[in-house]
């Protein structure tokens, strides 16, 4: 069993850093890359987590070593809590998100000059040489979503790709997380075309891990089953609603 | 196949144990006069829209509007194809 009310090392430097709240269905996973003197904070989520998610962070680094944080897309559920680790990391961070996502996210406050992965070729290259791969999912669920793969530990952050409407939660996926997948994707996804499109580009990267930010982890073993059932998932319901 | 009521209930007790998880599912399913066997498959011979009705509203009471909305798109999908009327708490 993991201690969930500490951080926790989920791939070599990558660490969980949420809070589960047993009321709700939909826990946020905000994580946390570190790279030698430097570290990623990745959707790190609502306001109404910062107290426990940003104690797992200045546990696990010094605020200072904190020089990107990525926002996925424009939700609350990712970036509320933004302006207030701003106020406490490297003042001269910036903040990885998508064009289309940065008009709308200074709304929250935030005051972080913007590294655009669309003006970026969608790669970061950190200090140290290591690369991290941005990859558009557009309209899965903003038109301006992407995901981010880390080269060197094959670790897929996929924000609300493969996340689940779960109250019976656990850290990794569990024999049935598929269907509380399915559950999230249905709801969020706006249509099957849309998302296998994102689906199959996806398949182009060698995955070790998903990490998204709702849900639970899945690993290399079920990843093959998890593609395979979205690529075919008919989501969305503007056809089924009058 | 046509698809049955015993169909759609089939959908939503696959879908919760991912939700609520199998043993609460099966629960409630128990609740509603839906016998479940330990391969998450319903037993029941014939089931009828007041079945599905009395599953939704025992899940709703229990755990609220998200165990509804996670079944609810793919319960309207094969509702729709297999031309059968929903209860309104489905809709
Ligand atoms: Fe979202
Ligand atoms: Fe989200």
């Amino acid at each position: 069993m993991h201690d969930i009310t500490k951080a926790i090392e989920i791939a070599e430097k990558i660490y969980w850093v949420g809070h589960y709240d047993p009321e709700t269905a939909l826990v946020s996973n905000p994580y946390l890359l570190v790279d030698e003197e430097e570290a990623i904070l990745i959707d790190p989520g609502s306001v109404l987590d910062y107290h426990q998610v940003s104690r797992k962070v200045f546990t696990t680094v010094e605020p200072d070593s904190i020089n990107y944080i990525i926002l996925h897309h424009q939700d609350p559920d990712i970036c509320a809590s933004t302006p207030r680790f701003e106020e406490v990391v490297n003042p001269y961070r910036q903040v990885i998100t998508h064009s289309r996502a940065a008009v709308l996210v200074v709304h929250y406050g935030i005051k972080s000059p913007f590294y655009l992965v669309d003006r970026n070729d969608w790669e970061l290259t950190m200090k140290s040489g290591r690369k991290l791969r941005f990859i558009f999912t557009p309209y899965l669920h903003f038109p301006g979503a992407f995901v981010t793969y880390d080269e060197k530990t094959k670790t897929l952050f996929t924000s609300d790709l493969f996340g689940g409407f779960s109250y019976d939660w656990s850290l990794y996926a569990n024999d049935y997380y598929l269907e509380a997948v399915k559950a999230f994707h249905e709801n969020y996804m706006p249509s099957k075309e849309i998302l296998s499109h994102s689906i199959k580009k996806l398949r182009d990267l060698d995955i070790k891990m998903i990490a998204p930010q709702h849900g639970s982890i899945i690993l290399e073993k079920d990843i093959p089953r998890y593609l395979d059932a979205l690529e075919d998932l008919d989501c969305g319901d503007y056809l089924l609603i009058p | 196949m046509a698809t049955t009521y015993k169909d759609l209930i089939q959908i939503i007790i696959t879908r919760e144990a991912g939700i609520i998880g199998p043993e609460k599912t099966v629960e409630i399913a128990y609740k509603a006069g839906i016998n479940v066997d330990n391969t998450g498959q319903v037993t029941n011979s014939h089931l009828t829209i007041d079945d599905l009705e009395r599953l939704a509203e025992e899940l709703y009471n229990a755990y609220g509007n998200v165990t509804l909305i996670g079944c609810k798109v793919a319960v309207m999908r094969a509702a729709r194809a297999g031309n059968l009327e929903l209860p309104p708490i489905l809709k």
